[in-house]
């Protein structure tokens, strides 16, 4: 063997070479120097990573991942609403419980709209979030219970609203805020477009919908924190 | 120190919703995530990760069987939590940092003696890819065709990227 196997002297010292050509390699470094040496310095490479020590984080992380875990649910995953037709159940999967989990932020979102459009006064039926397992019918109480492509319909109609708000009193808003307003809600877009075409390969991965759940929460609180600052300023 | 059977309590009680156990499992555990994550993501998002992993793994606690030990369980679901992060923030970027300019201009540690290598320091300037199929494989013991499987690539493929990764580290290791 006249060429140096460079190639394949990771394959080498991993013991994944056919017989053949393992020994046309042990050859060719009993008569090479140089390749001898890559090969003994890939082994101490491969010996440093094996060798690696864990070392805990700087700072504790327990306080912050204790506040995020969800509570258990208890029971069986249904949720009970009331309707016109009389009680029925339906059942969501964790996707969708995410999903509606947003509905409910975003359905408040649109209350705070629909409140500030009309001067705050109430109008139409409340709208609350039914606890999941609750086995009690709520009385009066419309509750979303489309699938998650239907919430996130919601989502944009109640994005559109708070935009239209925005855009309303944005006579009052400092220019320089608005671009920084701008800015923000552009890259939340950007974030919310390639998260959704990730989901369209995989549809059912909970991180992605999470991800694209929070990252919708992020539009929503950067438009409400806008219009609030707004109307307390003025 | 946790015990096989200590982490299977730890783990059937967090499922019915304690969280002490859980911050026993987490106790006990940090320290291989934490490490994982800074040697796939880098140390300044590695504390966002392991908590991102831990809050992955409450919620998926429910299939752990203890078929595995439940480290090896909680690393699978740490690098699943990782290479999804990774993805969507390649997306966010528009680009992947793997390509051949990248290489060229990594930044290189300058070369020291032995007894003052950093691994860890080496490892955050090599190409993406060819990290996580280092990490995966000589730090974390997975085969080509477990690592194939996981980062959707040839088994060929994963072999060629070790190859690369093993001798940019070379460059920075080994004076």
């Amino acid at each position: 063997m006249s060429a140096h196997p460079t190639e394949k002297l990771s394959e080498f010292i991993d013991d994944e070479l056919a017989a053949p050509e393992r020994a046309r390699i042990e050859s060719h470094l009993s008569s090479c120097s140089q390749c001898a040496r890559v090969v003994d310095d890939l082994r101490a490479v491969v010996s440093a990573a094996g060798a690696v020590e864990d070392s805990p984080p700087a700072s504790d992380l327990w306080p912050a991942i204790a506040r995020r875990l969800a509570p258990r649910h208890q029971g069986p995953r249904v949720v009970a609403i009331d309707s016109r037709r009389g009680p029925r159940r339906l059942s969501f999967s964790i996707p969708q419980l995410v999903a509606a989990s947003l509905a409910v932020a975003l359905l408040s979102a649109g209350a705070v709209w629909m409140a500030i459009r009309d001067g705050g006064g109430t109008t139409g039926p409340s709208t609350v979030a039914v606890p999941a397992g609750s086995e009690e019918p709520m009385t009066g109480v419309t509750v979303a219970s489309g699938s998650a492509p239907q919430v996130f319909v919601e989502y944009e109609s109640a994005v559109a609203d708070l935009e239209r708000l925005l855009d309303e009193i944005s006579d009052d808003i400092d220019p320089d805020a608005r671009r920084a307003i701008d800015r923000n809600l552009a890259i939340i877009d950007q974030a919310i477009q390639q998260t959704r075409e990730a989901l369209e390969a995989d549809p059912n991965d909970d991180y992605l919908n999470t991800h694209l759940a929070s990252t919708m929460q992020r539009k929503i609180d950067v438009l409400q924190e806008a219009t609030r600052l707004v109307r307390t300023s003025t | 120190m946790t015990t096989p059977e200590g982490d299977l309590r730890d783990a059937r009680l967090a499922f019915e919703g304690d969280t002490r156990a859980f911050e026993r499992l987490y106790r006990g555990h940090s320290a291989s995530v934490h490490g994982l994550a800074r040697r796939m993501v880098g140390l300044e998002e590695a504390d966002a990760l392991t908590q991102d992993v831990f809050v992955r793994v409450w919620e998926k606690i429910g299939t752990f069987r203890g078929e595995a030990a439940f480290g090896t369980w909680i690393h699978r679901v740490a690098i699943n939590v990782m290479l999804a992060r990774q993805d969507v923030r390649r997306r966010d970027r528009g680009r992947f940092e793997d390509d051949d300019a990248q290489v060229e201009t990594a930044p290189v540690a300058p070369r020291e003696s032995e007894s003052s290598i950093d691994l860890e320091a080496a490892l955050a300037s090599l190409p993406e890819r060819a990290r996580r199929v280092f990490v995966l494989h000589d730090v974390e013991g997975y085969k080509h065709h477990e690592i194939a499987e996981m980062l959707e690539i040839t088994v060929g493929t994963s072999k060629s990227q070790l190859h690369r990764a093993r001798m940019l580290m070379r460059e920075q290791l080994v004076t």
